[in-house]
């Protein structure tokens, strides 16, 4: 098991920076995941940890010794590409005794470990088939075992559940993540998709345009985003934006005028997700929208409203509509909500737009739904 | 809505007059040149174009008195395996893997070189090939070899077999390097990456990953390659002429000299025909050895 540092690591191909100066720490055992866009560096940095790419700049560390000059092979880490990238012409128990060619191991003890290796992700009945005979889960599964059969310092995955079904990839996630913690192998997965991320991640790493946008706990990149693009990347239904101007104390919001809590001139973007809104009759409400779609979903109901300043999206509680097409409704929010972004698109942090509701309604009816 | 009465009712397809035309074509140029072959060789047609009888004294002659045959055959094998393993098959190999490891468009222009000798016409080439092997000082050998003391050589004369070989190969070794480097090019990026962080070096990428791409293309290059070996003769007959007498004559060039240079065209024909059946017998013992089919199969690559 190693502990990862990078410190000030590029990337460039010829004249494109790929990568900006990175720096990152990542403890032992830990699991991290590397979450953006397409394009945004994210596989770029995990070929930098596996040293199929040779850093631009900086120093890659596994505990503390640089590895900038050691070749892929004696970094001894497991790597599981999104095509599984199996051989195709030996079996599975081949490829997944294939990292052990290349250590001196007696025949036994490589046996051995291949078995224990297939039965660790279940696929001990498989051995004599060849990768073409598989399904794409299998074929996953024998990926996994040969990253992990020569026990790597590092576990990394490169979009490893995008090519497998929802349902193989909500119960793949779970089993990766539980096998992650009892191994307690540091591992990095790289991903475009949050709910992956966010689901098996102790840490996540958002990126964007080849730099970090922010590092944090999933729940710290869900409620506080450092910029409108973490704020949008993350959450779905993704989080509304309505564009305001502010001058001093207060913040114009389409034909609305709503109190700020700090002072502040400019352009602003205010940002609150679909499920923080709660809807409330129009008087009790300093913003107050129509209701334009209804979408029931199941377990919640999602509203598209439109409002001088925009249309919001509503995520209610509740199997069916409590509201009609056309209905007048009034938006409010726990106070501290909506976050509030400056025209660079950073989060102000102590800053907030009062969406609370107006005092005199009964509380009972403004508690938001969620 | 569409009325269904304006629906055009099904009509069975009329596959003969699609296939036709290139039917005809196949019976003109493919089959019917085999049975005119075939009946040729049963009679003994000479320079004249006149048949006198009809008979099996072509193939007896053959099987029983053509006492060049043997040596003919010798060096049809020698020419045909050596060109092909050293050239046609392994130097092929060796440009493609050598061309695709280099930067990009070093490795086309280096590709592109090789190509030249396949662009060139065949008669200019040979007399290159002549003006390499002249033993005269104004040769590109002796001009080489000269200044260093060494004594000149005449290979055409001395060692015809390997200039011919030398000549074919050199031209030969293209075809595998284009089928090879595609081949190499379509092998999935992961897999050499994958086979790296496994522990493997450059030489294992190319041992594990590499190789058995190339495996089934090269069943079918090698197959290709040494029938167009087994039949073509036209450099050998523009470098050496199959000689010195018939030192340096394969079994195509031997045929070509018997028809046209001695006349006997009857006979020309039954060599031929033995030439198609050593072509047929190569293809299916191939076939049978390197499971062939397996190639034309569906590809087992999941393509992502």
């Amino acid at each position: 098991m190693a502990r990862i540092t990078l410190e000030n690591v590029s990337k460039s191909w010829g004249e494109t920076q790929v990568l900006q100066p990175m720096n990152l720490e990542i403890a032992e055992g830990e699991f991290v995941a590397l979450l953006g866009p397409s394009g945004c560096g994210k596989s770029t940095t995990l070929f930098l940890l596996a040293g199929l790419y040779a850093p631009t700049g900086g120093t890659i560390a596994f505990d503390g010794h640089s590895v900038n000059r050691i070749d892929t092979r004696d970094r001894n880490v497991g790597i599981v590409f999104q095509s599984y990238a199996l051989y195709p012409n030996l079996t599975v128990r081949q490829n997944i005794a294939f990292p052990l060619r290349f250590k001196s191991m007696p025949r036994d003890e490589a046996a051995r470990r291949v078995t224990e290796a297939a039965n660790l992700v279940q696929i001990g009945a498989l051995l004599d088939r060849r990768p073409a005979q598989l399904s794409g889960g299998q074929q996953q599964r024998v990926a996994l075992a040969r990253a992990l059969v020569k026990e790597p310092n590092v576990l990394l995955l490169d979009e490893p559940l995008s090519n497998l079904d929802a349902t193989l990839r909500t119960a793949m996630r779970a089993e990766l993540k539980s096998l992650q913690k009892r191994l307690g192998i540091t591992t990095l997965i790289v991903t475009h998709d949050q709910i992956e991320a966010t689901t098996m991640a102790d840490r996540v790493i958002c990126m964007n345009a080849g730099a970090i946008a922010q590092i944090g706990s999933p729940a710290d990149l869900y409620r506080r985003p450092n910029d409108l693009f973490v704020a949008g990347f993350i959450g779905s239904p993704p989080m509304n934006r309505l564009t305001a101007t502010a001058s001093d104390r207060r913040a114009q919001i389409g034909t609305t005028t709503l109190a700020l809590s700090a002072g502040h001139d400019g352009d602003i973007t205010l940002g609150i997700r679909p499920e923080d809104i709660a809807l409330v009759a129009p008087e009790a409400a300093r913003l107050v929208g129509e209701v334009a779609v209804i979408e029931p979903m199941g377990r919640e109901v999602f509203y598209t409203l439109s409002t001088s300043a925009g249309a919001l999206n509503v995520l209610e509680h509740g199997e069916t509509a409590r509201h009609a097409l056309g209905d007048r409704v009034g938006l409010t929010c726990k106070p501290g909500l909506p976050l509030v972004f400056d025209e660079q698109g950073r989060r102000i942090a102590d800053l907030s737009v009062d969406l609370s509701p107006v005092a005199l309604v009964s509380a009972g009816q403004l508690e938001p739904q969620s | 809505m569409i009325p269904t009465a304006q629906l055009r009712p099904h009509r069975p397809a009329q596959p003969m007059f699609y296939l036709a035309p290139a039917l005809i074509l196949l019976a003109v140029f493919f089959v019917a040149p085999i049975l005119v072959n075939a009946v040729i060789a049963f009679t003994d047609m000479g320079p004249n174009l006149r048949v006198g009888t009809l008979t099996v004294e072509n193939f007896l002659r053959i099987v029983q008195r053509d006492a060049r045959l043997p040596l003919v055959l010798m060096t049809t094998l020698i020419y045909v395996a050596a060109t092909l393993l050293l050239f046609n098959v392994g130097l092929g190999a060796l440009l493609a893997i050598a061309s695709t490891a280099i930067p990009d468009r070093l490795g086309n222009l280096f590709r592109g070189l090789w190509l030249l000798p396949r662009m060139s016409p065949a008669v200019l080439y040979g007399i290159l090939w002549i003006w390499i092997a002249d033993p005269s000082p104004s040769g590109l050998l002796t001009m080489v070899t000269a200044p260093l003391g060494l004594p000149s050589v005449n290979l055409r004369n001395d060692f015809p077999l390997l200039l011919i070989v030398l000549a074919n190969g050199v031209v030969g070794a293209s075809f595998a390097m284009v089928i090879l480097t595609a081949s190499i090019r379509a092998i999935p990026q992961h897999l050499s990456h994958a086979a790296r962080a496994d522990g493997a070096s450059e030489w294992g990428v190319l041992r594990h990953v590499v190789a058995p791409a190339l495996s089934a293309p090269i069943r079918v290059v090698t197959l290709y390659q040494a029938l167009s070996l087994l039949t073509t003769y036209e450099y050998i007959l523009l470098i050496t002429g199959g000689g010195p007498v018939y030192d340096s004559t394969p079994y195509a060039l031997y045929i070509y000299r018997r028809a046209f240079e001695s006349g006997a065209y009857g006979y020309g024909a039954a060599l031929a025909l033995g030439l198609m059946a050593i072509g047929v017998a190569l293809t299916l013992l191939q076939w049978r050895v390197s499971r062939m089919h397996a190639t034309f199969a569906a590809p087992k690559i999941e393509i992502l």
